[in-house]
This record gives structure tokens, C-alpha cells and sequence, in this order.
């Protein structure tokens, strides 16, 4: 499925042109990502790192579609309702582009998931919900060596941050009982999470065409109520 | 002396009317989130000028800028 790099993707990418040259297209197209969710953050990123070109995707969730995920997620539609996360986020990769070699796990992720999925992975992409979750993914991407580019959502603030192996990640943020994360209290919105997948985005493929990622070892913190935003020192 | 405070998520109540606040030193960052009424045990990172803090008995300096975060894990 995952053929070499063909003419008609020169056409398809024309528009990338100015910004990612051939060559980092290319590389874009070589890469193995694993997506960590298929929600509220995973929905936006797995679709932008489809249309980036990105040639591989392992899409992780066991979750499926309820009514309450229609206010942010953009998998979540009327008719996809009581689905599959990750069967849908499949089926809209292949709509977007059908050579993408796409491989779906309709499971909670878990460390032995993890580490059947991650053979090949180029760099994991954190789009789970809850701090559990969140702190267990950073380990097990410390463990295994791989680079981490996490977001996470509560209200009006998002934040996203890019864990290469051995420098600063953002895990403090995690500490603490499920019940404690400020999201139980505060929801989560469309445009936030819209936000923070776009900055993971970014990082993905500057990463995967061999730039520096603009987080690594930071955190960029964005308050949409007041539109604040920074970039912090881990 | 002025120093500039913001509270995000669900501390963001706690920012003081325009972000910033005056305060008599000697005064350290835990001494600041009981002066702002923050319970301790709810803050998970404190930046200070742009840089992660884990020293909360770090004095707080004049002009200093100050974010102060929970928990956030949402997906």
C-alpha cells in the first residue's frame, strides 16, 4: 500500500511546496507515526497528519463515538455515533489519501499494547485523555527511547510539548488522581483542541524532516479566554 | 514590590485583577499561592520568568512573572 513516493503526490503536495520542499515530502512520506487517541485531539491530528503527507499511521483507541464528543471531535459526526474511534479515523485516512499504510487498534492503550505497537515508530503522538494515561505514555516512550509530542486540553488553555529522549517533559502536569485534572472540571472545546493538535502537528513534521522541534524541553502554553500565549523552559 | 501573576485553567480565578499583584518580600512562591489563596496541593508547575521552578522557597523578585498551573490532561 505504502508505495515509493509517486508523480501524482507532486501535484498533491504542490501547495506544501514553498513550505516543504520535495525532499522533506518525501521523508514525511517514509515516516511512521503512532497516534495515541482519536478524539478531541487525536481526530484533528490524525487528519492533518494525513493530509501532511505523513506515509504511516498507527492509530490507537478502544474508545467509541458518544453524543458529548460532537461539541469538539471531528470524527465525531451523528452518523458515526456508537463507532469504532480508531475503525473511523481509518476510514477518513484512507479518504484523504488510500496509499497511506494505515494500521488500526481499537484498544485502550496500554504498556503491553504499546510496546507491540511501536516496532518501526519514528515518534509517538500523545492525543489521550487523563492523567493516567498521559503519565504512562510519557514512560513508556522514555523507555523505549522514542520521541513524545504531547497536548493536552482543559477549557480555554491548551498545552503542547515535544519530549525528545532524555530531555525535560512536562509529567508534573500529570501527577495526581484522574479526578484532579482541571479538564473533569473545565470540559474541553473545539477550538482548543483544534489549537493544540495544530502545534503538535507542527512539531511532527519539523521533526520528521530533520529540524529541530521548537518544544523540545518546552512548554507552549495557550489561554485562549484572555489569548495568552507563551513559551516556558521545562 | 509589583510582580506579574497568571493562573490558568481551573486556578484562573486566583489571577489578580490585571495579572499583577504588589507584595512586601521576603516573600517565597509558596508563600505567594497562600497570599493568592491557591491550595498548594492543586499546582503542578510554577514558572518563573518563562523557567519551570521546583524550588517553591524560591523569594520572588520585583518584576517577576509568574504562571501557575493544575493538573491539565484533557484530550
Amino acid at each position: 500500500m505504502n508505495t515509493s513516493f509517486q508523480d501524482t503526490d507532486v501535484s498533491r503536495y504542490m501547495k506544501n511546496q514553498e513550505s516543504i520542499t520535495l525532499e522533506e515530502q518525501e521523508m514525511l512520506w517514509d515516516a511512521h507515526v503512532l497516534v495515541a487517541g482519536a478524539g478531541g485531539l487525536g481526530g484533528f491530528l490524525i487528519e492533518m497528519l494525513a493530509r501532511a503527507g505523513i506515509g504511516r499511521l498507527t492509530i490507537v483507541d478502544g474508545d467509541c463515538f458518544e453524543l458529548s464528543n460532537l461539541n469538539r471531535q471531528i470524527l465525531a459526526l451523528e452518523t458515526t455515533l456508537g463507532r469504532s474511534k480508531a475503525e473511523i479515523a481509518g476510514e477518513r485516512v484512507r479518504a484523504i489519501n488510500n496509499r497511506i499504510q494505515c494500521s488500526l487498534v481499537p484498544e485502550f492503550l496500554s504498556e503491553e499494547t504499546f510496546f507491540a505497537h511501536c516496532t518501526d515508530v519514528h515518534l509517538v503522538a500523545d492525543a489521550l485523555g487523563g492523567l493516567a494515561s498521559h503519565l504512562a505514555l510519557f514512560h513508556a516512550c522514555r523507555q523505549a527511547g522514542l520521541p513524545l509530542v504531547t497536548g493536552s486540553v482543559a477549557g480555554w488553555t491548551g498545552i503542547a510539548a515535544t519530549v525528545l529522549p532524555g530531555s525535560p517533559g512536562p509529567e508534573l502536569l500529570w501527577q495526581g488522581q484522574d479526578g484532579e485534572d482541571a479538564e473533569k472540571v473545565l470540559g474541553s472545546l473545539a477550538p482548543v483542541a483544534a489549537l493544540v493538535a495544530s502545534v503538535q502537528c507542527t512539531e511532527i513534521m519539523r521533526f520528521l524532516t530533520g529540524k529541530q522541534p521548537a518544544l523540545a524541553g518546552r512548554l507552549l502554553v495557550a489561554d485562549l479566554a484572555s489569548m495568552v500565549f507563551d513559551v516556558l523552559e521545562l | 514590590m509589583r510582580i506579574d501573576v497568571k493562573c490558568f485553567a481551573t486556578l484562573r480565578g486566583f489571577t489578580p485583577d490585571g495579572g499583577q499583584m504588589d507584595v512586601v518580600p521576603p516573600l517565597t512562591l509558596s508563600g505567594l499561592l497562600e497570599k493568592l489563596g491557591v491550595p498548594e496541593k492543586e499546582v503542578r508547575l510554577v514558572f518563573v520568568n518563562g523557567k519551570n521552578e521546583s524550588h517553591w522557597s524560591r523569594e520572588v523578585q520585583a518584576d517577576d512573572r509568574i504562571g501557575i498551573f493544575p493538573p491539565v490532561g484533557g484530550g
